[in-house]
């Protein structure tokens, strides 16, 4: 699966600080095929709390720019682009790929330039890492 | 049959799942973040149970506005347990009927245990993707 080797390169702070941190803001790059994906996570900046209606906290702006540094991160690597994003209700941003194998992989960026990443092959455990890796 | 009655293996359970978490599109459509616990569920994962509440009955705490938007979905109390977890009555006072919880998946041992917890979590979304039992009208 060509996601897991991307997934698994070296994605250095000062990499991904530079995609988030761009000239022109990382919210206001263009980048498709992951276009629409970034565009769903700018709209998450507009979440505020309690935005599910049962209590969920909204991601911070940092960390919504963190996402989107990511994101273009993961494009200029030619990674596919996911199946999902959605924010999680503890104010994280959640990546999700869903593969035609069973292979599901997930990139949870839980603060600023910080995200956990868990991929899951059938019939393998879970394998679980954080980026940045340096 | 009362609300304080163990959970029976054969009984089954409703998960409310917020839009956000539901893409009908997809292999699995329920993201597993709709069986996080929050900072809220300090005893266990809310799910209601079916003996007691249909699945629109579980929206009605939720606000109004949004919970037009949502999803449930049913599990069956054996397949939790093949997953190491349980289901103890927790009823509520002023509803929604049928209240239980999963104290494997609160959220003080969800973020104590967070990197074993995500893959059954996981496994949750699969086995409610395969029982969406209310879709918005």
């Amino acid at each position: 699966m060509e996601i897991i080797p991307i997934l698994n390169g070296p994605i250095p702070t000062d990499v991904w600080a530079h995609e988030t941190h761009a000239p022109n803001g990382a919210l206001a790059k263009s980048a498709a095929p992951w276009e629409p994906w970034l565009q769903k996570i700018a709209e998450y900046q507009h979440l505020g709390d309690d935005w599910d209606g049962a209590g969920a906290k909204a991601p911070s702006l940092e960390l919504v720019e963190s996402a989107v540094g990511l994101a273009h991160l993961l494009r200029d690597r030619e990674m596919l682009p996911p199946a999902r994003v959605a924010p999680g209700i503890d104010g994280t941003i959640l990546f999700e790929w869903q593969f035609p194998d069973g292979t599901y992989a997930e990139i949870e960026v839980v603060r600023p330039l910080f995200a956990e990443v868990m991929v899951i092959e059938p019939g393998k455990p879970a394998r679980h890492w954080t980026l940045p890796t340096e | 049959m009362d609300e304080h009655d163990p959970v029976d293996e054969g009984e089954f359970v409703y998960r409310r799942i917020p839009p956000v978490y539901c893409d009908l599109g997809l292999p699995i459509p329920i993201q597993r973040e709709a069986f996080r616990p929050s900072a809220n569920d300090d005893t266990g994962l809310s799910v209601f149970r079916a003996n007691f509440a249909q699945p629109r009955d579980t929206l009605v705490n939720v606000d109004p506005a949004k919970a037009k938007d949502y999803f449930v979905a049913r599990l069956l109390v054996s397949d939790l347990v093949k997953l190491g977890l349980t289901v103890k009555p927790d009823p509520l006072p002023a509803g929604p009927p049928g209240h239980a919880v999963i104290p494997e998946l609160s959220w003080p041992v969800y973020q104590a245990n967070k990197q074993n917890l995500k893959p059954i979590l996981v496994e949750l979304a699969k086995l409610a993707s395969a029982a969406i039992v209310h879709v918005p009208t």
